[in-house]
């Protein structure tokens, strides 16, 4: 570029720019005031046109001078470093600078500018990423002004309308071969004050609860469409966890930062297996490390398990990014996609979530599936498990969707962990906001849906202000701490249902409440309010295939096609249960003492138990 | 004989005219007061852009302020042209003088899609 510069001072220009627009304003009120007074007289009001075209006149005028700014930042968002002063930015112009010329030239330097960074060959840090977004938001802009978007469509090679969302996506796209930026992008950062995300930043800092999941909600919706693509690839650290965001949003957040923690992992990893090889050289390799046999070996010991822990961290992060998953397509049927929908990815805190199946138009159920005992990062992949066989059978095809969730650590271990009421009141608030943040289209329904330990946090969570449509209890540990009726949960009347197999160990820990911190609550199946549901035959539709009984049975319930699982895929799909019926209990003289019997009803193959509809 | 209820109107609405003169540009001033002087320092250069610039912004100022003083001129020479009391008994002109008759007319006008406003 060459000819003369100019140089604007950008905040002084825009004020301009506010008080040509305010003072144009002010003459339309006045102006409608005057026409109106006018019309009550009958007079024909003859200016008006005259006064349009006056005003269109200022309107392109102030359109002129936003342009020029719009250059100026654009030149010095890096485009060309003028070395201005700050607050000060130049441009240079060639000849005759009327606002068509200006508006050609924003156009073909967003052309050229944008294009660039889109071209795979280009090499992307967080400050292009930093001048893609003014240059995508000033190109909204201008999406209507066939001087600039022409200019743009001839500089970049894109011909046809302007899609400034795509042009997002696309470099979105390229964050999964540029993993340092992804690094880059993952790392929080002040917003500037000026920011259409300073809302959704305040939202998110106004910490947990309810309020905040609404107003996450209500500030992203205030956002262009180009801004709501914008922040996924700018700020996915502010929300691809945060409760109130769309969920294609944070799926898109929870890849980057996925790349990014995949990243971090191979580096750990190499480092760790540099490290090792020098340890296991004896004696040691550098001077210096000459420490006693004992200490290598624990030394050796200690990085042989974090090396081990990083290949599974890379290992989990790979099957995210590249792993098969199911979806549900048009016509019915189970196809399969690259990549895991991650809605809540936070390593550090234990906590994880995805999507299983698909949110669109034709889901008209979405449960939420929290685990017990055991689960951890490394289990994810049996609760993915788990939440498809409900999907792929529910019907008709696409209708439901599930959400495999882990609010955190959960215990263990059964004998000493599994009776502290601890993990459940500190997963109970995030339960709540999460249900609250489900995407639901067309206002389908959420069940949520615990299993074992996953019960007692699903009662604390009822219990913290969580209010869904429905609640399942499935060989729960209890109904959540300190709660021994319904009137503790926000929604005493949520339509709840348990399910406890005969024979699961969980009914020993059931109803036992020690203190605060020992046991969860009383026993769901035992609950004024709830529907206790039949666990019965391992098949539901082979009266043969035995009783679901026994410890096997805790998991067991969660077998396809056995009664529990059918009963709880309809509670999910909203449509009629098997209702449990008690044993006949019979009492066997003998010595040295009675023996007593209990018949299920379940035990006769002609015994079909009674229904009730979920509502 | 009644007061001409459109005459009055018309009075009305030149008055409102100068009010709103008032409230585009008060004391007389340029309707974007201010503003040429706030582009001097927020526009640098080149000068003779923005001395273009500053001249088109003042041509819309005194051209807008000239379509308020038109519009007054013309709501006081239809005022001018109604007299200023009306027999209510007079075939042509007597509906001038009840101001509910004013408003059907003025309702007619509204949702006649040939009339002119």
């Amino acid at each position: 570029m060459s000819g003369v510069l100019v140089s604007i001072d950008v905040d002084a220009a825009r004020a301009v720019v506010a008080r040509i627009r305010a003072a144009v304003s002010t003459v339309a009120e006045e102006w409608a005031d005057v026409a109106e007074a006018g019309r009550q007289g009958l007079s024909a009001v003859s200016v008006l046109p005259r006064l349009g075209a006056h005003l269109d006149a200022a309107e392109a005028l102030a359109r002129d001078l936003e342009a020029r700014i719009d250059l100026a930042v654009l030149v010095n968002t890096g485009v060309v470093n003028t070395g201005a002063p700050p607050g000060v930015l130049v441009y240079p112009v060639n000849g005759e600078d009327t606002s068509e010329v200006t508006r050609a030239r924003i156009g073909r330097l967003l052309g050229s500018r944008m294009g660039s960074l889109l071209d795979p060959d280009h090499d992307l840090d967080a400050h292009d990423v930093a001048r893609f977004e003014v240059m995508a938001r000033m190109l909204a802009g201008y999406r209507t002004d066939p001087v600039v978007t022409g200019a743009f469509a001839a500089e970049s090679g894109r011909p046809g309308p302007v899609d400034v969302v795509g042009l997002v996506g696309e470099l979105t796209a390229r964050v999964d071969e540029l993993p340092e930026l992804a690094v880059d992008l993952m790392r929080p950062v002040d917003l500037d004050p000026d920011s259409p995300f300073t809302a959704l930043a305040a939202a998110a800092r106004t910490g947990a609860g309810l309020d905040q999941v609404a107003a996450t909600r209500r500030a992203f919706a205030n956002l262009s469409t180009v801004d709501q693509a914008l922040v996924e690839l700018r700020y996915p650290w502010l929300v691809g966890n945060l409760d109130g965001i769309p969920y294609p949003t944070r799926i898109a957040a929870n890849h980057t930062a996925v790349v990014a923690d995949l990243h971090t992992a191979r580096g750990q990893r190499d480092a760790l297996a540099a490290q090792l090889a020098e340890l296991e050289q004896w004696p040691p390799a550098r001077p210096g490390l000459g420490e006693p046999a004992v200490r290598a070996a624990q030394s050796v010991w200690q990085v042989r398990a974090l090396l081990a822990a990083a290949e599974e961290r890379i290992a989990r992060n790979e099957m995210l990014l590249n792993g098969p998953t199911q979806h549900i397509d048009d016509v019915g049927r189970a196809t399969s996609r690259t990549g895991h929908q991650v809605v809540l990815f936070d390593p550090a805190n234990g906590r994880f979530a995805e999507l299983v199946g698909s949110l669109d138009a034709r889901t008209t159920n979405i449960g939420i599936l929290v685990p017990g005992t055991g689960a951890n990062e490394d289990t994810t992949g049996g609760q993915y498990d788990r939440a498809w066989d409900f999907v792929r059978r529910a019907d008709p095809p696409g209708s439901l969707a599930m959400v495999t969730y882990l609010g955190g650590p959960m215990p263990q271990e059964v004998l000493f962990d599994a009776v502290s009421s601890r993990y459940a009141t500190n997963l109970a608030a995030g339960l709540r906001d999460f249900a609250a943040g489900v995407d639901r289209p067309h206002s389908a329904d959420v069940t949520v849906l615990g299993h074992s330990y996953g019960g007692s946090v699903v009662g604390a969570a009822e219990a913290a202000g969580m209010i869904v449509d429905r609640v399942v209890h499935v060989e729960s540990a209890g109904s959540g701490p300190g709660v021994w009726d319904t009137s503790a949960y926000a929604d005493p009347d949520t339509p709840r249902y348990s399910m406890t197999a005969p024979g699961d160990l969980i009914a020993s820990i059931q109803g036992l409440q020690v203190q605060d911190d020992l046991g969860h609550g009383a026993d769901p199946d035992l609950l004024d309010g709830v529907v206790r549901l039949e666990t019965g035959r391992w098949d539901h539709e082979e009266p043969a295939s035995g009783l679901l009984q026994g410890p096997a049975s805790h998991s067991g319930v969660f077998t396809p096609g056995s009664t529990a699982w059918v009963n709880m895929l309809n509670v999910l799909t909203g449509k009629d249960v098997w209702v449990y019926q008690a044993p006949v209990t019979h009492i066997v003289p003998a010595y040295p003492r009675a023996v007593r019997i209990e018949e299920y009803p379940m035990e006769d193959p002609d015994y079909t138990p009674p229904t009730q509809a979920v509502p | 004989m009644a007061t001409n209820q459109v005459r009055r109107l018309l009075v009305g609405a030149a008055r409102r005219v100068e009010q709103a003169q008032w409230g585009v540009a008060p004391y007389g001033l340029d309707l974007f007061t201010g503003c040429a002087a706030a582009l001097d320092d927020a526009w640098v250069s080149p000068s003779t852009a923005r001395a273009r610039f500053t001249e088109d912004l003042a041509g819309v100022g005194s051209a807008v302020a000239g379509v308020f003083c038109g519009q007054g001129e013309e709501f006081w020479a239809e005022a001018g042209d109604e007299p200023v009391e009306v027999d209510p008994d007079d075939d042509r002109h007597g509906w001038k003088a009840d101001r509910t008759q004013v408003r059907v007319r003025v309702a007619w006008r509204c949702q006649n899609p040939y009339w002119g406003w």
